[in-house]
């Protein structure tokens, strides 16, 4: 005979269960979504051979899912899925017309307004509107800052530059990317912000191949972070530029004794110590 | 007579009996369901262990141990092999070393034509629990040593800038080949310790003498021990092959097949796999011990008759 105990806390299982798989938790949320997901995935696999009605319904049941799940972060997730579906699919004017209102819906929300002006920005340059494109990117960098976007947009800009074979356009927007992060670290000193303005205005210089600057820049972040932030990639950027470009061996090694000192358990510490006894033998 | 003819026959006799035993005594499998039904409720308990309200309790080990992400939607399913894999073990040593006491004492009391109460089985094998659960606390160590061997001695081996071994790169080394040497391993360390708990319940000898007997006895019948577990634990290569491709079957067809593929590896794990091994092997145990004993009593009865 089964003991009352034990029937109870059986029977309190099967309710438990049964509550928890009825209701609308977390999980059953990012279960309707990946299913959403798994539907446009058909589409951006393959958006050209995918018919238009296809395109319908993944939008209509992102819709649905939105307004259900309002409050939802998984909600801005698929309201961003939509608009890239408009965008695979080339409906540029609907893709725009949609992030626009999802700024709208997200005004106090930078890191959100900010990821849709971005793709506003990467419709008009799909549509080959460079400068239209351009005022959009910028705009990230007027009106949100200090935004992750926005520190990642200058450096965007000079690849593009890049990739166009248009070099002096690309040195300028460098030059423009320094001036960017210079502000910034001004007006956020000893933040994270500034820490990693600080890493990407080396990277400026190490693009601009300014490498007396690149390692300056590299000595005033670790001077001013150490302690508060890993240093070990700084360090290690620093001895390869040291070595491979400004031949100074001695320094390059010196900073690497360093890495290895401070940061003995660094993913850089087996390759620093390589690279010491490379240098020995050199 | 041809020795292999003699142990093939013998083998043969085995898969008869263990057949026409499971055939006529349902009783036998009493053991092995409950066990399974542990499996399947640890299983569920796994499944729902990312909703409310379970996730509050459930929630945090398996973040700490595993990471946050595996408490979502679909990657919950990523884990759910290893999980049940990691408490198949935990229940093996608790329960399952019990249970496999029992069966091994009904067949036992099947092999000799004695009456079988399910009762005073599972009262008489508790006696016994600490022995049997010492037993396999010691093999389940060895057994997850030795699967620890072969990816440790890989990685020793890539990590010291080896790029291929046998012409065969990491990839394919830490892939299929190490899913196969592991269950080669599996096959081999079963093999080896088939014979404990039947020498444990039958002999009721200490469990260090229990492990030496069934290791002894092992390589003296290598061929038909390898068989009589190889050949049932063959089942479960389309499981392994199917748990191999999780991510596979998330992203080409549904989560929820992964749950399925779990449940049918308990069933068949729990009600074929072990049911087969443990009564073939006790039998042939048994089996063996009666020819030996035969043998015995037939050189008395020479030596008498020289004297």
């Amino acid at each position: 005979m089964i003991k009352a105990p034990v029937l109870k806390i059986v029977s309190l299982f099967v309710v438990l269960t049964f509550l928890g798989c009825a209701s609308n938790d977390q999980y059953s949320i990012e279960r309707k979504y990946w299913k959403i997901k798994k539907q446009a995935e058909k589409i951006f696999k393959n958006p050209t051979a995918s018919p238009p009605n296809e395109l319908e319904q993944v939008v209509k049941r992102s819709d649905a899912f939105i307004i259900e799940n309002s409050k939802n972060p998984l909600a801005i997730e698929a309201s961003f899925n939509i608009a890239r579906l408009y965008i695979v699919k080339e409906e540029y004017d609907l893709a725009r017309k949609h992030l626009q209102k999802i700024i709208r819906e997200n005004k106090k929300l930078p890191v959100i307004c900010s990821e849709a002006l971005f793709l506003i920005g990467n419709t008009y340059q799909l549509q080959d509107k460079w400068s239209a494109a351009l005022e959009q990117y910028k705009k990230i960098i007027r009106e949100y800052p200090t935004s992750v976007k926005a520190l990642d947009i200058p450096i965007f800009i000079a690849q593009y530059y890049k990739v166009k074979y248009q070099p002096e356009k690309m040195l300028a927007a460098y030059q423009d990317a320094i001036g960017q992060y210079k502000t910034l670290i001004e007006a956020y000193p000893n933040s994270l912000l500034a820490f990693n303005a600080y890493l990407l205005v080396s990277q400026c210089y190490i693009a601009l191949k300014d490498w007396q600057m690149a390692v300056k820049t590299f000595e005033t972040v670790i001077e001013k972070f150490n302690g508060k932030a890993k240093m070990d990639g700084a360090m290690f950027e620093m001895a390869l530029i040291y070595a491979k470009q400004l031949k100074d061996k001695g320094k390059a090694k010196e900073i690497l004794t360093r890495l290895n000192k401070e940061y003995p358990k660094s993913r850089y510490s087996k390759v620093s110590m390589l690279f010491i006894k490379e240098l020995d033998k050199q | 007579m041809n020795p292999q003819a003699t142990k093939s026959s013998l083998l043969k006799k085995v898969y008869n009996h263990t057949f026409s035993i499971l055939k006529h005594n349902k009783l036998l499998f009493i053991p092995f369901i409950i066990f399974s039904i542990l499996e399947l409720l640890a299983l569920i308990f796994i499944y729902i262990s990312p909703r409310m309200p379970f996730v509050i309790v459930l929630g945090p080990p398996i973040k700490a141990f595993f990471g946050e992400r595996f408490l979502h939607y679909p990657m919950n399913f990523v884990l759910i092999p290893k999980l049940a894999s990691n408490i198949r073990t935990i229940l093996s040593i608790l329960v399952g070393s019990y249970l496999s006491a029992v069966a091994v004492q009904v067949i036992s009391n099947l092999y000799e034509k004695k009456t079988v109460r399910m009762i005073n089985v599972f009262k008489a094998s508790f006696k016994k629990y600490a022995a049997f659960f010492l037993v396999v606390f010691i093999i389940t160590i060895l057994f997850q040593g030795a699967l620890q061997l072969p990816s440790v001695g890989l990685r020793k081996y890539f990590l010291t800038g080896h790029k291929t071994l046998l012409f065969l790169k990491p990839s394919m080394w830490f892939g299929p080949l190490l899913t196969g040497i592991s269950f080669v391993i599996s096959v081999l360390i079963q093999a080896c310790f088939a014979y404990v708990i039947p020498v444990l319940v039958i002999e009721k000898v200490n469990p260090f003498k229990a492990l030496l007997g069934s290791c002894g006895l092992f390589f003296k019948s290598f061929f038909p021990t390898i068989m009589l577990v190889g050949i049932p634990m063959l089942a479960y290569v389309p499981i392994i092959i199917l748990q191999y491709n999780t991510l596979f079957i998330i992203n080409k067809f549904y989560p929820e097949l992964v749950l399925f593929v779990a449940f049918l590896n308990v069933l068949i794990t729990s009600l074929f796999v072990d049911v087969l091994i443990t009564v073939s092997t006790t039998l042939y145990y048994l089996k063996k011990k009666d020819s030996l004993l035969q043998g015995k009593k037939a050189l008395d009865t020479a030596e008498e008759i020289q004297k």
